[in-house]
């Protein structure tokens, strides 16, 4: 088992966001995180990785606990945050290299080429698409083959083909570790996804295997969240 | 640590900002000292290193605004705060690179002292106590201004909020201190002061009271800021 989080709950000021969240992530599953805006799903992300802490509950990546060993966490995670932030002012290459040296990975040039950045390594990222932009971030959360991939919307304002491309990505990265992401694109979840867990108002309202058949994913959640 | 220095070092280099700022210090901390000179007639360092501290109470916040503040409001504080750093590599390399940046300054601004020192026999070991407490009193500033930038994603906001602290900080003199409240308590008080603290390396002389207090109000912000840090509520 890579992580596990048990009985997590967290809120801000005087609202709570998580109720006694609990699910475990296995080797090579691809999870769909869903839920509408506000569910949490961005909240939990960031638990895991450590940037928040918890309140109650415990969250073991790896045997480690993000609140504690957030250091050794990320280096055993890949985090792609909701909007990607990155530093416009640094070119592709400047900051791919600040993030290989920081994970102390010295080879990536076959993940710079499968994931299709290598024609605008010279660029500055803030002279990037939306879509080049995602796939920068996603060479530096992937880098170093970290043992679990946490994507918070990873194809949210891409078209057709970028969000394709991904989720390509996504796929063959999974081949040998755990991916978690979270989408409002349905039909992705259907496509990528091994297990799906749908979070409403805070809660885990649904955590298993994906429904079979076109729509299923979509008439499960619908059903989940109108409740 | 390394990485987080010398991105913020290259952030500084690269960008027009950094220079004008560090090149306009220079340029008034220099007319200044010349302007001394041919007002009084005397080559002393003394009003060079005090027209230096007032330099920094507006560059170091000007220097330290953007550190954390544009990081929050970028969100790339979230990306770095799960990349493999430490708060503490994240906070000392955050401060050793405006330190680079000042000392850069510094050694800009040594140009006309140690030419001066050739001429008129300036005793340059005065004058590196005198920078000595400079170094000092920008670690105390640089912590400060960088713990208030982590506080706010307003970069303005987080300039005038620390320019205003150190301003009120160094404003209190003494006399002025003794003309609104008892001299008992400005007396207690006055030794708290930047400012003061700094009186005597501008004289040339090495006091340890001051410098502890330097090193101590620099440990002080930093804790702070590595706590702000490893908050994460």
């Amino acid at each position: 088992m890579i992580l596990s989080v048990r009985g997590v709950s967290k809120s801000f000021s005087t609202k709570v966001v998580l109720h006694s969240l609990s699910f475990t992530v296995k080797r090579g599953e691809i999870i769909g995180f869903l839920g509408l805006n506000g569910a949490g799903k961005t909240t939990t992300m960031r638990l895991i990785t450590g940037y928040l802490k918890t309140h109650t509950g415990a969250i073991a990546l790896c045997g480690l606990d993000p609140v504690y060993q957030r250091k050794a966490v990320s280096q055993i995670t890949g985090y792609l945050p909701e909007n990607n932030p990155l530093y416009g002012d640094m070119k592709v290459r400047e900051y791919l290299e600040y993030v290989a040296n920081v994970k102390k990975v010295k080879d990536y040039d076959l993940l710079i080429r499968t994931v299709g950045v290598k024609d605008v390594l010279s660029a500055k990222i803030e002279t990037l698409s939306r879509g080049f932009k995602q796939r920068v971030g996603l060479v530096a959360a992937m880098m170093g083959e970290p043992d679990l991939l946490i994507l918070d919307e990873p194809t949210s304002g891409l078209d057709p083909i970028e969000q394709d491309k991904i989720r390509d990505v996504i796929q063959k990265f999974s081949k040998k570790n755990s991916v978690i992401f979270s989408t409002h694109i349905l039909s992705e979840v259907e496509d990528i996804a091994t297990r799906i867990i749908i979070l409403h108002k805070g809660k885990i309202v649904f955590d298993g295997k994906k429904p079979r058949g076109k729509g299923a994913v979509e008439k499960l959640f619908k059903k989940l969240v109108k409740n | 640590m390394k990485h987080i220095f010398l991105k913020e070092l290259r952030h500084y280099f690269f960008n027009p900002f950094g220079y004008i700022l560090v090149v306009l210090a220079t340029l008034i901390a220099n007319a200044l000292f010349i302007r001394d000179i041919y007002s009084v007639g005397l080559i002393s360092m003394k009003p060079f290193f005090l027209t230096m501290y007032w330099v920094m109470v507006l560059l170091i916040p000007a220097l330290c605004m953007r550190s954390f503040a544009e990081e929050r409001k970028a969100g790339t504080l979230e990306t770095l705060l799960t990349l493999p750093f430490g708060e503490k590599e994240i906070a000392v390399g955050k401060l050793l690179a405006v330190l680079s940046l000042i000392g850069a300054t510094f050694l800009l601004s040594l140009v006309l002292p140690v030419s001066f020192a050739f001429i008129s026999g300036l005793y340059l070991p005065e004058v590196f106590v005198g920078y000595l407490g400079l170094i000092l009193v920008a670690g105390m500033f640089s912590t400060l201004s960088l713990y208030v930038s982590l506080k706010t994603s307003n970069q303005v906001l987080a300039f005038f909020i620390s320019s205003t602290i150190l301003f009120c900080l160094s404003i209190f003199s003494a006399d002025i201190l003794a003309s609104f409240i008892p001299r008992v308590v400005s007396e207690l008080i006055t030794p708290l002061l930047p400012l003061a603290n700094l009186e005597n390396f501008t004289k040339g002389i090495v006091d340890l009271r001051s410098m502890f207090y330097f090193i101590s109000f620099t440990a002080v912000f930093m804790y702070a800021v590595i706590k702000q840090l490893e908050h994460r509520d």
